[in-house]
């Protein structure tokens, strides 16, 4: 079968010939891949930001259909539509048993740290695979997890309908972010994005307003439109030091910042101590998504996420490395592979 | 009604109105006037009339006689130097001529009430318009059944956006406690602490304008199906036109078949929050037992005391599913702002100008009440400007 394999950092990814994966252990679901969108997280990957171990099938964000089952899986059948958490924990050690389990201190990553969806086969445990709704697009599956690591957020974040939050970066987790709000109705959404293109999208998916901060400073216009209260959410998409401390400074009293974009590990952010103790500013780390699958997956199934907004390429295989190319360059949203 | 004096409906006792003349009060630099346009009649209002309360939220009674009715939008006719500054819930000037709907609830920012719960009816006093402050004391205007109600310096007035109607608004108290509600619930709706619940499924139990206050305030925060279970037929019927998903007349079904075509109706997962907007304890147990384990169940309705008590299983609806139970009074200050904000936004996909169904002049007081008692309604208002 094709793959989308990751050699290492510098020796870049390649369309391959690969082996076929087998069913693995009891518990095995071999799942023919119908979509895998392309995350900033491959990117940094690729670019060594984010720890991997290539060589390495790349691809996390995937709905496809059950092909083989091992002899002890009940949840799951041949023939289901699924779509799968590749975060495989391993539900034993303290960050697990005390239900961090996006944070498990013995993560296998699929897709990251072993083989992963851009393929046309790929294996998971039974207990990472979800059935969906047969009636969803392949495109609308494979949102599952990126809008499963929004909930997250989400939920660390505490917002209340009567907020104002402010999320930086419209790509498609800012944007994920925005339908998230809008449906939730909260009083009022901002959406910062250097690119028209992005904050006319975020405009029509529900933001009040769109801040280009190439023209104007976000933080001053969010303090100018909340009549100087601040925002009460911040969300950080986009991983930069810079965009981290725009958040921090764009909310009010008993502000909350959801940090959730990839930064350098070595970035630093510049913080004003006394402001944020002065307006009792919580900052919050948002990372993958613990027990965001089943509330993404009944989101999606409720058609509460415009998919046709946010995806805006489905390519074939072959073409991956266009698609690739297409998310490092900024001019898609979000790419999906398919790979079968 | 001459300029001197304002007419008001009074009740002395359960069941015991009548129309009164009062003097026209003055007005000090603290307090303000204003002309009452419309007021609703609220289940309390009814329950007092019919001699069902015993006593309303930290047991304060009835301070008979008074001018009932708390569901109020008016226009400032007199408003005081101070009051005018002071009175805004979200701060701006208030001038004569502007529309408001006031805070029921008073707080006397003094008590540990008042201090240890912030913008909530706390306040141990329990002064409220409407039944918790009597007519017996000058000036006398306590209640929204008149043509006129004096506001106490410590009232906050929440302004009526110019594209709300006059119509609409009158049901802003009432919306706001939805919107309490839901917003004590907001992130048990969206999603529960085990994460097993996004764009929560909701039942509301009833279908008067509480329940349907709960509808608009939960379709509001992305509630995925929302299923209504009330009485009678002209009530559940007439709630179909808000957009939920199922409504179902009780009073036609065994508790079972109810149960049935709840969870039919949810898809067969049960609610991740119920609303209780009955009045009536008796329906708790049925109301918890839709829920999924973890759900959490608001008891909005049963407002006033009335005796009544209930029989649960505690272990088979509470404890053995982790349920939650929460109780809701009343509402917030700001969600009175809120509310009319909801009226504001949703007018496109609400049909807000749906809720009042009745409006009676103050001389047919016994009427309006009637109507409202028959339940062949959904609000019913009293137009102090109408003529018989």
């Amino acid at each position: 079968m094709r793959a989308v394999v990751f050699s290492g950092v510098g020796k870049g990814i390649s369309v391959d010939e690969v082996g076929t994966p087998k069913v693995e252990g009891d518990h095995g679901v071999l799942i023919r891949v119908r979509e895998c969108g392309i995350c900033g997280s491959d990117l940094a990957i690729m670019e060594g930001r984010h720890p991997s171990k290539p060589p390495v099938i790349l691809g996390h964000e995937l709905s496809g259909e059950v092909a083989q089952v091992g002899t002890a899986v009940t949840g799951v059948a041949v023939g289901d539509h699924v779509v799968v958490d590749p975060n495989v924990s391993c539900g034993l050690c303290q960050n697990c048993r005390i239900g961090r389990r996006n944070m498990c201190l013995n993560m296998i990553e699929l897709g990251i740290t072993r083989n992963g969806a851009f393929a046309e086969m790929m294996v998971a445990p039974e207990q990472f695979v979800y059935k969906v709704d047969p009636r969803l697009s392949w495109k609308e599956g494979a949102l599952v997890e990126p809008l499963a690591c929004v909930v997250h957020g989400f939920e660390k974040s505490r917002v209340k309908p009567d907020e104002t939050v402010v999320v930086y970066g419209a790509g498609p987790m800012g944007l994920l972010w925005v339908s998230l709000l809008k449906r939730a109705g909260v009083r009022k959404i901002f959406s910062v994005d250097l690119a028209e293109k992005r904050r006319v999208v975020a405009g029509r998916l529900g933001a009040d307003l769109t801040i280009d901060p190439a023209v104007e400073d976000p933080v001053a216009r969010v303090e100018r439109e909340t009549g100087g209260m601040g925002a009460d959410v911040a969300v950080e998409m986009i991983g930069r030091a810079e965009t981290v401390e725009s958040a921090v400074r764009s909310v009010g009293a008993g502000g909350r910042v959801v940090i959730m974009g990839v930064a350098r590990k070595e970035a630093r952010a510049q913080l004003g101590p006394f402001d944020m103790m002065a307006r009792e500013v919580e900052v919050l780390g948002s990372n993958a998504n613990s027990t965001g699958f089943i509330p993404a997956i009944r989101l999606i199934e409720a058609g509460a996420i415009p998919s046709g907004e946010i995806v805006s390429h489905e390519l074939e295989i072959a073409d991956a490395l266009k698609g690739f190319e297409l998310c490092r360059t900024g001019q898609a949203m979000k790419v999906m592979i398919r790979p079968s | 009604m001459t300029s001197s004096t304002v007419r008001a409906a009074v009740m002395d006792a359960p069941g015991a109105m009548r129309l009164q003349e009062f003097p026209d009060p003055e007005v000090p630099a603290d307090a303000a006037l204003l002309d009452v346009t419309l007021c609703g009649i609220c289940g309390t209002d009814k329950h007092i009339y019919k001699d069902e309360v015993k006593a309303h939220p930290f047991g304060v009674p009835t301070k008979f006689p008074i001018i009932p009715g708390h569901e109020i939008v008016g226009t400032i006719g007199k408003i005081g130097s101070k009051a005018a500054k002071r009175m805004s819930l979200t701060g701006e000037a208030l001038s004569p001529g502007d529309r408001v709907v006031p805070v029921v609830d008073l707080r006397c920012e003094e008590c540990v009430g008042c201090k240890m719960h912030p913008g909530w009816p706390s306040c141990e006093r329990g002064e409220t318009y409407g039944w918790g402050i009597s007519s017996r004391d000058p000036p006398h205007l306590f209640g929204g059944f008149a043509g006129k109600m004096y506001l106490l310096p410590q009232t906050k007035l929440a302004k009526v956006p110019d594209a709300v109607p006059d119509g609409v608004a009158v049901f802003a108290e009432v919306l706001a406690v939805g919107y309490t509600s839901v917003a004590r619930m907001f992130h048990s709706l969206q999603l529960a602490g085990d994460g097993s619940s996004y764009a929560g499924d909701v039942v509301v139990q009833g279908s008067g304008p509480l329940a349907l206050a709960h509808v608009i305030a939960a379709k509001a925060a992305g509630a995925h199906r929302i299923v209504v279970v009330g009485m009678p037929e002209y009530r559940t019927e007439y709630l179909r036109q808000f957009g939920v998903d199922l409504s179902i007349n009780a009073a036609t079904m065994t508790r079972e078949e109810r149960s049935e075509a709840v969870m039919h109706g949810l898809q067969g997962g049960g609610a991740d929050v119920v609303f209780e907007c009955t009045g009536d304890p008796s329906v708790v147990e049925e109301g918890l037992s839709y829920l999924k384990p973890f759900g959490y169940y608001l008891v909005a309705g049963i407002y006033s005391d009335n005796g009544k008590t209930t029989t649960l299983n505690v272990q088979k609806f509470v404890s053995g599913r982790y349920a939650t139970i929460v109780g809701n009074g009343g509402q917030t200050e700001i969600s009175y702002a809120q509310a009319l904000r909801m009226m504001e936004s949703m007018a496109g996909t609400v049909p807000f100008d749906k809720v009042v169904t009745h409006r009676f002049p103050l001389e047919r007081h016994a009427e309006a009440m009637q109507a409202a008692i028959s339940e062949q309604s959904m609000k019913v208002v009293f137009e102090p400007a109408l003529t018989v």
